[in-house]
C-alpha cells in the first residue's frame, strides 16, 4: 500500500474520531424528550442510523490504516495527543501485532455496522436504538484503544470502557431476569479477571518505575524468575477469564447470548480475540516467553478448554448458546497453539514457535469471520422465528435459502472442512503440533504435543458433529413449529453482512498466500524477530498448507463435475421424482423427526462422566397409565466446574462474608478507628 | 525434477490412483460378499455382482423426498468426490505418491458430514437415526485415526503420507504392528462392518451407514454405493502401505501389483472377522474403540521412546 506513515497515522486518528462522534450521534435523541412518541420513534431512527454509517467508515479507515501497518512490515506507527495527561495516556502505537488484531476488529465492526441497521428494525417501540448503536461504538472504540494502547495504564482504562460498554449491550434486554443475571455474572467475572490482569502489571510497573510495553519489557528481562512467573500466572487467568478458557468461562455462555445477536457476533468473534491480544503482547513481548511449563500450562488449558467446550456447545439446543460454548472451544484452540509456540520456543525451536504463532493468529482471525457470520444468521432465524430454540424449528432452508447456505457455509469453515479457512488454520495449528513432536528433545515432550494434537483432532469430530445438528435440526426436514413454518427470509442489509463474511471465509481458504503472510510476519515479529531474518529459515510446512487448499478445492470440483455429468449419461438423464418419504404407512408428521436431544443421545452416554446428564420423565394420564396424555421430558448437565469449583466458592465467600459482619457494628466511630488504623498500618509498611 | 513439473507429476499421480481405486474399489467388495458366502455354504454372487448393481442403480429412475431440499441430490455428488481425492491421498503408487495425512482425514469428514446432512434432509426418522448413529461413531474414531498416523509423522518428521510408507516392510518393528492394530479398528469403522455397523442389513435396530443411505435412488444410490466402496479401498490402502510398509518400494508397478494385491487379501481378513464375531451392542463400542485407542496411543510411546 502507498500510504506514507503520515497519512496512515491520520488514518487511526480518524478511525477513532469517527467511532467516538458515531457514539455522541446514537445519544442526540435523549435530548428530544418530548411526549411525542412518534417523532421520537423517528429520531431514534435516525440516530441510530447515523451512528452505523460512522462506525461503517470508522471501519473501513480502520482497515486501511491495519492494511498500512502490515503491507509493509516493521513499520509502526505512533499517534500523540497533544494533551497532557499523566503516563502515556494520550499515546497510541499501532504496530504489526496491533494492526492485525486492527484488522480483526475493523472487519468485525463493518459487517456489525451493515447488519444492525435492519435488525434494529425489531427493537424499534422497545428500545431506545440509538443508544444501542451508541454504545456498540463505544465497545468497538474501547476494542481499538485496547490494541492500540502503548502503555498499561491506557490500556486498563480502555480495557473497563470495554467491558462496561457490552455489559451495556448486555442488558439490552434487562426485563428478563435471566439476562440480568447473566449480567450480573459478567459484570463479577469480567472485574475479577481485571483485578488479576491490573496485579500482572502492578509486578511489572513496580520493576520498571513506567508503564509502556517497552519499559516494561526492558525490566522484565531482569526480574526475578519466581516474580515474572507470578506476572505470568496473574496476566493468563486475567486474560482467560476474558477469552472464556474453562473453567474462567461461566459468564461467557450466558452473556454472549443475551446481547442483540449483531453485538454477540462482536463479543464472540472479536473481543474474545483482545485476551488473544494481550496474552501475545505481554507474554510472547513483554515478557519474551517463558520457561517450558508457562507453554505446557496454556496449552493443557487450551485443550480442556477446546474439548469441553465443544461438547457442550454439541449438548446445547439453544443455537446461541451453541455457538458461545464454540467460541469457548475455539478459543482453546488458538490459546492451544499459543501455548505450544511458547513452549517451542522455550525449547529453542525459533520457526517453529513463530510458525505456531501464525497458526494462532490466522485462525482469531478466521474465528472472528465466521462466528460473526454464523451469530448473524442465528439472528436472522430468530428475527423471522422469534425463537433460538433448536427443537421449535426446522425446514427454514426452504424458507429462508440464502440464510441457510450462509449458515453452511458458516458451519462448514468452523467445522473445519477443507476448502475453507477453518481447515487452513486447524491444518496449520495440528502440523505444528505433529512438527514439535518431531522435534522436542524429550519423548515426554513429544508425546505430550502429539495427544495435545489428538484432542484437538477429537474436538474437531466434535465441532463438526456440533454444526451437523445445528445445521440439519434447524434448516433440514419439517418445521416442528407455526413459527418456523411461517418465516421469511431475512432483510437485504442483514444479507449483506453475511455475504461480506462468508465471502471473506472462502476467499482465505482459497487464495490463503496473502493472509498467510501476514501472519507470518506477525509471528515472527512476536516469537522475537529473529525467524524469518537472514539466515533463520522459517518452518517450510507453513508454505506447502497454503498450496493444500486450492488443489483441494480444484480437485474436488472437477471430481464432483465430473461425476455429474457421467450419473446423467449413464442415467439417460432421467428426470428426479419427487414424492412423500416412507414413514411405515402412516402421514410423516414433523414430531415424529429426530429432535436435536435425540441426535446426540449416543454421545451424551458415551460421555456421561463428563456431562453428568439428568432427565426426568413424567407422565399425566386420563385413568389408565398405558395411555399418557401428557409425556414431559427435561434433560439437563451437571457441569463438572460448577460442582466443584463454583459452589465451593460460592460458599467459601459467603462464609466469609458472614464472618466479616462481626466488625460491620455501623457506628461511625469504630469506622474511623478502622480508617486510622489501615493509614498506619500502611505508613509503616510504606516507609 | 523441475518446479514446475513436481506439482505435475503428483497430480497427475493422484488422478491415476483414483482412477484406478475407482475401478477397482466395487470389485474388492464383490471378493469380499463372495469369500463370506463361500465361508457360510453359500454359492454367493458373482464377484462382478457389484458392478451390475451400479450398473443397474445409474438406470433406475431417481426419487426424493418432498420434503428435501437441494442438499439431499448434491450430497451423493459430494460424497464421491470426498472419496476420490481422499483416494488420491494414499501413497498407493509407492513412497512418492500420495498426499498429506491431514487432507486425507479431514476429506473424510467432508463427506460425514454431507452424508449426515443429507440423512437430516429427508425429514424421515431412519435417516435421523443413521444421522446420529454416525456422528456417535466418528467423534470415538477421529481419536484413534490421527493418534496411529501422527505418531509415524512426528518420526518421520513430516505429515506426507507417502514419506510415512518408507520406513520399510514392517518386520517385527513393535510401533508400527501396534499402529497397525490400531488403525484396523479405524478400518472396521469407516467399512462399516461387524463389530460397528452391518454393511448387509436395513434393519433399524443396527444400520448406520445404510440408515443415511435408505432415502436415496437412482444415479444417487449408485453414486454413494460407489463412495462408500471407494472409502473401502482408500481405508485398506492406507493400512497396506503406510503401516504394514508395502508403499516403500517407490514407484512401480511391482509396488502397484503389491499394494493392490494387500489390500485383497486385507479386505479377505476383515470378511473373515466379519463371519467370525457378532455385532457389538451399539452402547458398547466406546470400549471397543476405547480398547483401539490405547492401542494407538502405545504405538506412539513405542515409536517415539525406541525410535523406528
Amino acid at each position: 500500500m502507498a500510504l506514507g506513515v503520515s497519512a496512515a497515522t491520520r488514518l487511526l486518528g480518524v478511525t477513532l474520531v469517527l467511532y467516538l462522534v458515531g457514539a455522541l450521534a446514537g445519544l442526540l435523541p435523549a435530548q428530544a424528550a418530548s411526549n411525542d412518541g412518534g417523532r421520537l420513534a423517528t429520531r431514534r431512527r435516525a440516530a441510530a442510523r447515523v451512528s452505523h454509517a460512522l462506525s461503517l467508515l470508522a471501519a473501513v479507515t480502520g482497515l486501511a490504516a491495519a492494511a498500512a501497518v502490515l503491507l509493509s512490515p516493521g513499520r509502526e506507527l505512533t499517534l500523540g495527543l497533544s494533551l497532557r495527561l499523566p503516563y502515556s495516556l494520550s499515546r497510541l502505537r499501532l504496530d504489526g501485532l496491533s494492526a492485525f488484531f486492527l484488522l480483526i476488529i475493523s472487519v468485525g465492526s463493518l459487517s456489525a455496522s451493515l447488519y444492525a441497521p435492519s435488525y434494529l428494525r425489531s427493537y424499534e417501540g422497545r428500545k431506545p436504538t440509538g443508544w444501542l448503536a451508541s454504545a456498540c461504538n463505544l465497545f468497538v472504540l474501547a476494542m481499538v484503544v485496547v490494541v492500540t494502547a502503548g502503555d498499561a495504564v491506557l490500556f486498563l482504562v480502555a480495557w473497563e470502557v470495554m467491558s462496561v460498554a457490552s455489559y451495556l449491550l448486555v442488558m439490552t434486554e434487562h426485563e428478563d431476569p435471566a439476562v440480568r443475571g447473566a449480567g450480573f455474572l459478567y459484570v463479577i467475572m469480567t472485574h475479577a479477571g481485571t483485578a488479576f490482569i491490573t496485579a500482572g502489571f502492578l509486578i511489572l510497573m513496580r520493576a520498571a518505575g513506567a508503564s509502556d510495553w517497552a519499559s516494561f519489557g526492558l525490566a522484565a528481562a531482569a526480574m526475578r524468575p519466581g516474580l515474572r512467573d507470578l506476572a505470568f500466572v496473574f496476566l493468563l487467568v486475567g486474560f482467560g477469564t476474558k477469552a472464556g478458557l474453562i473453567p474462567l468461562h461461566i459468564w461467557l455462555p450466558r452473556a454472549h447470548p443475551a446481547a442483540p445477536s449483531h453485538v454477540s457476533a462482536l463479543m464472540s468473534g472479536v473481543m474474545v480475540k483482545t485476551a488473544v491480544y494481550g496474552l501475545l503482547r505481554l507474554v510472547f513481548v513483554v515478557l519474551g516467553g517463558g520457561p517450558g511449563w508457562w507453554g505446557l500450562l496454556l496449552m493443557g488449558l487450551g485443550l480442556s478448554s477446546a474439548v469441553l467446550g465443544v461438547l457442550y456447545a454439541l449438548m446445547e439446543s439453544d443455537l446461541k448458546r451453541l455457538l458461545a460454548f464454540s467460541t469457548i472451544e475455539n478459543v482453546g484452540i488458538i490459546l492451544t497453539g499459543l501455548g505450544a509456540a511458547l513452549f517451542a520456543r522455550s525449547l529453542g525451536l525459533g520457526p517453529l514457535a513463530s510458525a505456531l504463532t501464525a497458526a494462532a493468529l490466522l485462525h482469531a482471525l478466521n474465528h472472528a469471520l465466521f462466528k460473526s457470520l454464523l451469530f448473524q444468521a442465528v439472528g436472522a432465524v430468530h428475527h423471522a422465528t422469534h425463537t433460538r430454540n433448536l427443537e421449535e424449528l426446522g425446514g427454514l432452508i426452504h424458507r429462508m435459502p440464502q440464510t441457510a447456505l450462509l449458515f453452511l457455509g458458516g458451519a462448514a469453515a468452523i467445522s473445519a472442512l477443507p476448502p475453507t479457512n477453518g481447515f487452513l488454520s486447524e491444518v496449520l495449528t495440528l502440523k505444528g503440533l505433529i512438527h514439535l513432536g518431531a522435534s522436542a528433545p524429550l519423548p515426554a515432550a513429544k508425546l505430550a504435543a502429539l495427544l495435545a494434537a489428538t484432542g484437538l483432532a477429537f474436538a474437531g469430530a466434535l465441532a463438526a458433529a456440533a454444526f451437523v445438528k445445528a445445521f440439519g435440526i434447524s434448516f433440514l426436514g419439517l418445521p416442528r413449529s407455526d413459527r418456523a413454518a411461517s418465516a421469511a427470509e431475512a432483510p437485504f442489509g442483514m444479507r449483506l453482512a453475511m455475504w461480506l463474511l462468508l465471502a471473506l471465509c472462502l476467499v482465505i481458504g482459497l487464495v490463503p498466500g496473502p493472509v498467510l503472510d501476514l501472519a507470518r510476519s506477525v509471528g515472527d515479529a512476536v516469537t522475537g524477530g529473529v525467524v524469518g531474518a537472514a539466515g533463520v529459515p522459517r518452518a517450510p510446512f507453513v508454505g506447502n498448507v497454503a498450496s493444500l487448499t486450492p488443489v483441494l478445492a480444484v480437485a474436488l470440483v472437477l471430481t464432483a463435475a465430473v461425476a455429474w455429468w457421467l450419473a446423467r449419461v449413464w442415467s439417460g438423464g432421467r428426470p428426479v421424482r419427487v414424492a412423500e418419504p416412507w414413514a411405515c404407512g402412516v402421514d410423516l408428521q414433523p414430531e415424529m423427526q429426530y429432535s436435536g436431544v435425540a441426535l446426540v443421545k449416543p454421545l451424551r452416554l458415551f460421555f456421561r462422566t463428563l456431562l453428568r446428564p439428568e432427565r426426568s420423565v413424567t407422565r399425566e394420564d386420563a385413568g389408565s397409565p398405558y395411555f399418557p396424555t401428557v409425556v414431559r421430558y427435561e434433560a439437563s448437565l451437571n457441569p463438572v466446574y460448577e460442582r466443584y469449583l463454583y459452589v465451593p466458592l460460592r460458599r467459601g465467600l459467603l462464609a466469609a462474608s458472614w464472618q466479616l459482619r462481626r466488625i460491620q457494628t455501623g457506628s461511625v466511630q469504630a469506622y474511623l478507628a478502622y480508617i486510622v488504623a489501615a493509614l498506619a498500618l500502611l505508613l509503616v509498611l510504606a516507609r | 525434477m523441475g518446479t514446475l513439473n513436481g506439482p505435475l507429476i503428483q497430480a497427475a499421480q493422484g488422478a491415476l490412483q483414483a482412477l484406478l481405486i475407482l475401478a477397482l474399489a466395487p470389485g474388492l467388495n464383490g471378493i469380499i460378499k463372495k469369500f463370506k458366502a463361500r465361508l457360510q455354504n453359500r454359492v454367493g454372487p458373482p464377484v462382478l455382482q457389484p458392478y451390475y448393481d451400479l450398473r443397474k442403480y445409474f438406470a433406475k429412475e431417481p426419487v426424493v423426498s418432498r420434503h428435501s431440499s437441494w442438499i439431499l441430490p448434491m450430497v451423493p455428488y459430494l460424497a464421491l468426490a470426498a472419496y476420490t481425492v481422499a483416494s488420491a491421498q494414499v501413497p498407493l503408487l509407492g513412497s512418492g505418491a500420495g498426499g498429506d495425512l491431514l487432507a486425507f482425514i479431514y476429506l473424510l469428514a467432508l463427506a460425514r458430514v454431507g452424508l449426515t446432512l443429507g440423512a437430516l434432509d429427508t425429514g424421515s426418522n431412519f435417516g435421523g437415526m443413521g444421522a446420529s448413529r454416525e456422528l456417535a461413531v466418528s467423534v470415538l474414531v477421529e481419536p484413534v485415526l490421527f493418534l496411529s498416523l501422527a505418531g509415524l509423522a512426528a518420526s518421520a518428521g513430516t505429515t506426507r503420507l507417502g514419506a510415512l510408507a518408507a520406513g520399510g516392510v514392517t518386520t517385527g518393528d513393535p510401533g508400527r504392528l501396534l499402529g497397525a492394530a490400531a488403525f484396523a479398528f479405524v478400518a472396521i469403522a469407516e467399512m462399516g462392518r461387524i463389530p460397528v455397523d452391518n454393511p448387509d442389513t436395513h434393519l433399524e435396530l443396527t444400520m448406520i451407514h445404510e440408515g443415511m443411505l435408505l432415502e436415496y435412488s437412482g444415479r444417487h444410490l449408485a453414486l454413494l454405493t460407489w463412495a462408500a466402496e471407494v472409502k473401502q479401498f482408500a481405508v485398506l490402502a492406507v493400512l497396506a502401505n503406510v503401516f504394514l510398509g508395502l508403499g516403500s518400494f517407490g514407484h512401480g508397478a511391482l509396488t502397484l501389483g503389491l499394494s493392490i494385491a494387500a489390500v485383497g487379501v486385507l479386505g479377505l481378513a476383515f470378511g473373515l472377522i466379519e463371519f467370525l464375531f457378532a455385532k457389538v451392542r451399539f452402547f458398547r463400542l466406546p470400549r471397543l474403540l476405547g480398547a483401539s485407542f490405547l492401542l494407538a496411543a502405545l504405538s506412539v510411546v513405542t515409536v517415539l521412546f525406541l525410535g523406528r
